[in-house]
C-alpha cells in the first residue's frame, strides 16, 4: 500500500518545527547562515538540511503582505529521476513509495543531483556522496509516521495510506474553494505518475516554486540516442563512401 | 530545476579525450575494412592510440568521483535508463577491445590484421557510442541548456570524429590522407548544421553563446578554430606544417565546445 505525506498549506503556520524533527531524528549539522531579507533560512535545501520551511510573501488586493508557507522536501516521486539515472542502484524505491539512498552504494557521481526537476537531492562535500529526505524509512517501517510529521503541531502534515489522503486533500481543496479561496488547488497526484507527497496549495504552484510540469530527465535518454545513431549511421556511410571510392580493398 | 552538479575540468576533458579516443578508432576501423594500404598504415595508428586516452578517460572519472574504489559500484548493476550506467560498461568495453587493437597493431604478424578488423566491429560500435553517449547523458537532466536536448548527443559525436581524424592526422609522417580528409571536411559541415540546430533548440538560452559570457570561446574556439579555418585550409596547398596547425585547431575547438556546453549547464 503506497503511503505519502499531506503537506496542507493552509494549516501551516511556519514554526518550521519539521524542519527541527527532520535535523533531530537524521542527526544532520546545523547551517551556518546569515540574514538575506527572509525569515526564511536557510535559503536552500541542502546535504544537511533535507526538510525546510520556504516562506513565501505576496501581496494582498490591499498592498498589505501575506505570507504563503510550504514544508519543502523531496517529493518521493513515482517517476524518479533522480533514481533512474543513478549508475550504481544506491537510490531505490521503497514498496511503500519512498525514495530511500543507501549511502554505502552511492558513489558521488552527482548525475541524480542535475535530474531532480525539484533541486532537492544535494551534494555532500564532507562525505563526497549525496543526501537528501528518505521519508524516514526505519520510523514508518516500525509503524511511525516520519519524524517531521510527528511533530507538527497544526495539522498541516499528515501521513498515511496514499488514496485516503487523496480524498482527504481533494475535499479539503474543495472546503478552501468554497470558504473563498479560489486558488487553492491539489499538486502530486499526477506529476511524475504520483508524487508521495502531496500538496493542498493555496496558490499556483510557481508562486511556491514548484514547477507547473515537472520533467522526468530519463525521458530524453531514447530520443537522444536515436537521433546520435541517426548520425552515427550518416558518418558511418560517408566513411564508406570516403575510403571506397578510392578502391584497393585486399590484403596487405 | 536540478541542483548544478558540479563537473568541471575532470568531466569537460573526459566528455573530450574519450571523444578523441572513440573518433579515431572508428575512423580506423572503416580505414582499415575499406581504405587502400596508405589508409590502414594510418589506422593502426589510430588503433593504437585509443586504448592510452581510454585510460586517461579511466583515470579522470576516478579523479572525479574523489574516492577510488567508490567507481567500481558503477559495475553494480546495469541501469538502461542512465546514460551513465550504460556509458560505464561500454567504456569498459571499449577499453578491453582498443587493448587488444593496440597489442594486435604492435605485434604485427601475419593474420593479426583479420582479427584486429573483425574486432574492429564491436570497437566502432563501441566507440560511436562513447562518441555520444555524453550529449545523451547531459540531455536526461533538468539543467538548463541540457534538459531535453536530444543535439548535444549528435554534435559530439560528430565533433569527436573530426578531432579523432585531427589526431591522426598529427601522427601521420605523410599527408597522404585522402579519405580522412574527406571524413574531416563533412563532419566540419555536419557539425555546422548541428551546432546551428543545437543553438536553435535552446531559444533565448542560445544568447549565453552568440553574444553572452561565452561568446568569445564560442565564436573563436569552436566557430573559428573548430570549424571555419581548418575548413578553408582543406583548399590550401597541402603541407605538414597546415596539416598539424588545422590539427591542433579542430582538437582545440572540441575542446572548447565540450567546455561550453557543460559549463554552460551551470551557470
Amino acid at each position: 500500500m503506497a503511503k505519502a505525506i499531506l503537506v496542507d498549506t493552509s494549516k501551516c503556520i511556519g514554526c518550521r518545527g519539521c524542519q527541527v524533527a527532520c535535523k533531530q531524528w537524521h542527526g544532520l549539522e546545523a547551517e551556518p547562515t546569515a540574514f538575506r531579507g527572509s525569515y526564511e533560512n536557510p535559503p536552500d535545501l541542502s546535504a544537511r538540511t533535507w526538510r525546510k520551511v520556504k516562506f513565501i510573501e505576496t501581496a494582498k488586493q490591499d498592498g498589505a503582505t501575506r505570507w504563503r508557507f510550504l514544508s519543502d522536501a523531496c517529493k518521493h516521486c513515482t517517476d524518479a529521476s533522480c533514481l533512474a539515472v543513478c549508475p550504481t542502484g544506491a537510490l531505490f524505491h521503497r514498496p511503500w513509495g519512498a525514495v530511500d539512498l543507501d549511502q554505502e552504494i552511492c558513489n558521488g557521481c552527482r548525475y541524480c543531483v542535475s535530474a531532480c526537476p525539484f533541486g532537492v537531492i544535494t551534494f555532500n562535500e564532507r562525505t563526497g556522496r549525496v543526501d537528501k529526505c528518505i521519508l524516514c524509512p526505519d520510523r514508518v517501517e516500525a509503524g511511525l509516521a516520519p519524524a517531521c510529521v510527528t511533530t507538527c503541531p497544526t495539522g498541516a502534515l499528515s501521513f498515511g495510506d496514499r488514496d485516503q489522503l487523496l480524498g482527504r486533500a481533494k475535499e479539503r481543496v474543495v472546503q478552501l474553494r468554497a470558504k473563498g479561496e479560489k486558488g487553492a488547488e491539489l499538486y502530486g497526484e499526477r506529476e511524475l505518475s504520483g508524487l508521495h507527497v502531496l500538496y493542498v496549495l493555496q496558490e499556483r504552484p510557481q508562486v511556491y516554486g514548484l514547477p507547473e510540469k515537472p520533467r522526468f530527465a530519463a525521458a530524453s535518454v531514447f530520443p537522444g540516442f536515436l537521433m546520435s545513431a541517426v548520425a552515427s549511421v550518416v558518418m558511418g556511410v560517408v566513411a564508406l563512401v570516403a575510403f571506397r571510392e578510392r578502391g584497393g580493398r585486399g590484403e596487405e | 530545476m536540478g541542483k548544478n552538479p558540479v563537473w568541471s575540468w575532470y568531466i569537460i576533458w573526459y566528455f573530450f579525450v574519450g571523444g578523441v579516443a572513440a573518433g579515431a578508432y572508428v575512423t580506423a576501423a572503416f580505414a582499415d575494412f575499406f581504405g587502400r594500404k596508405e589508409d590502414r598504415q594510418l589506422a593502426k595508428v589510430g588503433f593504437a592510440i585509443a586504448f592510452p586516452l581510454v585510460l586517461i578517460c579511466s583515470i579522470l572519472l576516478i579523479l572525479d568521483l574523489g574516492v577510488p574504489g567508490r567507481a567500481l559500484n558503477m559495475f553494480r548493476l546495469f541501469n538502461w535508463s542512465s546514460p551513465m550506467s550504460v556509458g560505464s560498461w561500454v567504456l569498459l568495453g571499449f577499453g578491453l577491445v582498443s587493448l587488444v587493437s593496440l597489442i594486435l597493431v604492435l605485434w604485427d604478424r601475419r593474420g593479426a590484421w583479420r582479427i584486429r578488423r573483425v574486432l574492429a566491429i564491436p570497437g566502432a560500435l563501441f566507440g560511436l557510442f562513447i562518441a555520444s553517449y555524453t550529449g545523451v547523458l547531459l540531455g536526461a537532466t533538468n539543467r538548463p541548456i541540457w534538459a531535453a536536448n536530444n543535439w548535444i548527443g549528435p554534435l559530439f559525436l560528430v565533433s569527436a570524429l573530426s578531432t579523432g581524424v585531427a589526431a591522426l592526422a598529427l601522427f601521420s609522417a605523410r599527408a597522404k590522407l585522402t579519405g580522412f580528409r574527406q571524413v574531416h571536411l563533412f563532419a566540419t559541415g555536419f557539425e555546422a548544421l548541428l551546432l546551428v540546430l543545437f543553438l536553435q533548440s535552446l531559444g533565448a538560452g542560445a544568447t549565453l553563446f552568440l553574444t553572452g559570457s561565452f561568446a568569445p570561446l564560442f565564436w573563436g574556439g569552436v566557430v573559428a578554430a573548430g570549424l571555419a579555418i581548418p575548413f578553408g585550409f582543406a583548399f590550401l596547398p597541402r603541407g605538414r606544417a597546415v596539416e598539424a596547425v588545422a590539427a591542433i585547431l579542430v582538437l582545440a575547438g572540441g575542446l572548447a565546445l565540450r567546455y561550453l556546453v557543460v559549463t554552460g549547464g551551470q551557470t
